[in-house]
């Protein structure tokens, strides 16, 4: 109970520390999971609804990289952008950007995956449907979206808690910099590591609050859609 | 006019769908009948130019956007009854009239994702009928009706053809089902044409398999 007071009161009268951790992982999150949906979703939907020569392949190796470990994923990241690294003239080492483009990469494969099999789950029967009825090969794609629309808000929130728990990435492309980089996993980690286990779960209570009011909006418009 | 020559298509690993010849005038109102297997299904779907035939020739002398063409399962849409039914209009069709025919009034504002088998099947041939195509392809659209409601529903559909003078081409595996609706009837077996004709066919059937399947129900 100690240390849900001691979350309450971090959130209530938050320090400047946690104003910029909250800040940082708000801001990475909301960039990472939208641009992995950008990018993800239209390809999951074109993946899951054509048929064509390799898309098994393609389909296997969005399911492996699915379970891409963070650390790798961060790893991969920091090879590229290092200062030796073929893209280390843009110096977004242990930045936010850089953090987000490893979360990128890290979630754009769940999203395609996901929004594979959300489509081509129902999209044989949908297509089949609205091709009877003569609609438009637009409309039936606008349709298609449609009807996947509440499974996307679904993966969209999936994005959003793989990105805002993620830690082995974001450390190490962010280096966990104070008043830079740290984000509330890396803050958790940091302070377990100092042996402060009470701020650390408070903390945590936080990170876990954050995920329930960015699910409530998200549920509430899946109903709607429905 | 549909007119048929030399259609082959395979569909299982067993059977080619088979037809030599076969044409239907405008207005008719022809019934797919087999067990499951038989070949219905894709002829449905060649007709509605969702498969491609491997040999022959289709002539269909009503343009593709007056053919309407419903899958044996097909999809409701999210929303209400009644806004699945507004997504199948194409023109100033009387809606209020058509949730009456099909007895779909009094669950209008129903989620459609909500409804059972029967209701569903409901839904689906209103929205078919709200197209009002001068050409109807209908995979099984009453196979989930109980006995009273296929009746109707069969009336309605033999109503509305009379009415608007649009050919149907429906599949079942009940011939007393076709027998309500129907003035041809084609039966299939593993993708051959066993019959062909009027209700003469149903009565007195002159292939090995035609007596058998028929021999089943009381006509």
């Amino acid at each position: 109970m100690d240390y849900l007071k001691e979350a309450f009161t971090l959130l209530l009268h938050p320090d400047a520390e946690l104003m910029q951790i909250i800040g940082t992982t708000l801001t990475m999150s909301f960039f990472s999971t939208s641009i992995s949906c950008i990018l993800g979703m239209p390809l999951g939907v074109l993946l899951g609804k054509r048929r064509f020569i390799g898309r098994s392949l393609l389909l296997r190796i969005v399911n492996t990289l699915m379970g891409l470990p963070p650390v790798v994923a961060g790893l991969i990241v920091f090879m590229l952008f290092r200062g030796v690294g073929p893209f280390g003239s843009l110096h977004l080492m242990f930045s936010v950007p850089i953090m987000v483009i490893a979360q990128v990469l890290l979630i754009t494969p769940v999203v395609i995956g996901l929004s594979a099999a959300a489509a081509g789950e129902k999209s044989a029967m949908i297509l089949e449907t609205a091709r009877g009825m003569r609609f438009s090969g637009g409309r039936q794609t606008s349709l298609l979206l449609r009807e996947c629309a509440p499974q996307f808000v679904t993966i969209a929130l999936m994005g959003f808690g793989r990105s805002i728990a993620e830690v082995g990435a974001v450390s190490l492309v962010g280096g966990n910099i104070q008043y830079k980089t740290r984000v509330m996993t890396t803050a958790i980690l940091l302070e377990s590591n100092k042996g402060d286990f009470r701020r650390a779960l408070a903390l945590g209570v936080i990170l876990m609050l954050i995920s329930l009011i960015a699910n409530i909006p998200a549920y509430t418009l899946q109903e709607k859609m429905k | 006019m549909i007119r048929i020559e030399n259609l082959k298509k395979r569909y299982s690993s067993d059977f080619t769908l088979d037809i030599p010849a076969l044409s239907i005038a405008p207005g008719e109102r022809v019934a797919l009948i087999g067990p499951n297997g038989s070949g219905k299904s894709t002829l449905l779907r060649i007709l509605a130019g969702v498969l491609k035939p491997e040999e022959g020739k289709i002539g269909i002398s009503v343009p593709e956007k007056d053919t309407g063409y419903q899958p044996q399962n097909p999809y409701v849409f999210r929303g209400t009854v009644e806004k699945n039914l507004r997504l199948g209009m194409r023109g100033d069709e009387d809606i209020a009239a058509l949730l009456e025919e099909c007895e779909l009034t009094a669950l209008k504002d129903k989620r459609a994702d909500r409804l059972s088998g029967g209701e569903r099947q409901r839904l689906c041939l209103a929205r078919m009928l709200a197209g009002n195509y001068k050409l109807l392809l209908l995979d099984e659209p009453l196979s989930a009706a109980d006995i009273e409601t296929g009746e109707r529903l069969s009336l309605l559909l033999k109503r509305y053809c009379e009415n608007t003078g649009a050919t149907l081409v429906m599949s079942t595996h009940l011939p007393v089902q076709a027998q309500q609706i129907a003035t041809k009837y084609l039966i299939l077996y593993k993708g051959q044409v066993a019959e062909y004709g009027d209700a003469a066919t149903l009565s007195a059937p002159e292939s090995e398999f035609g007596k058998r399947f028929l021999s089943q129900w009381k006509l």
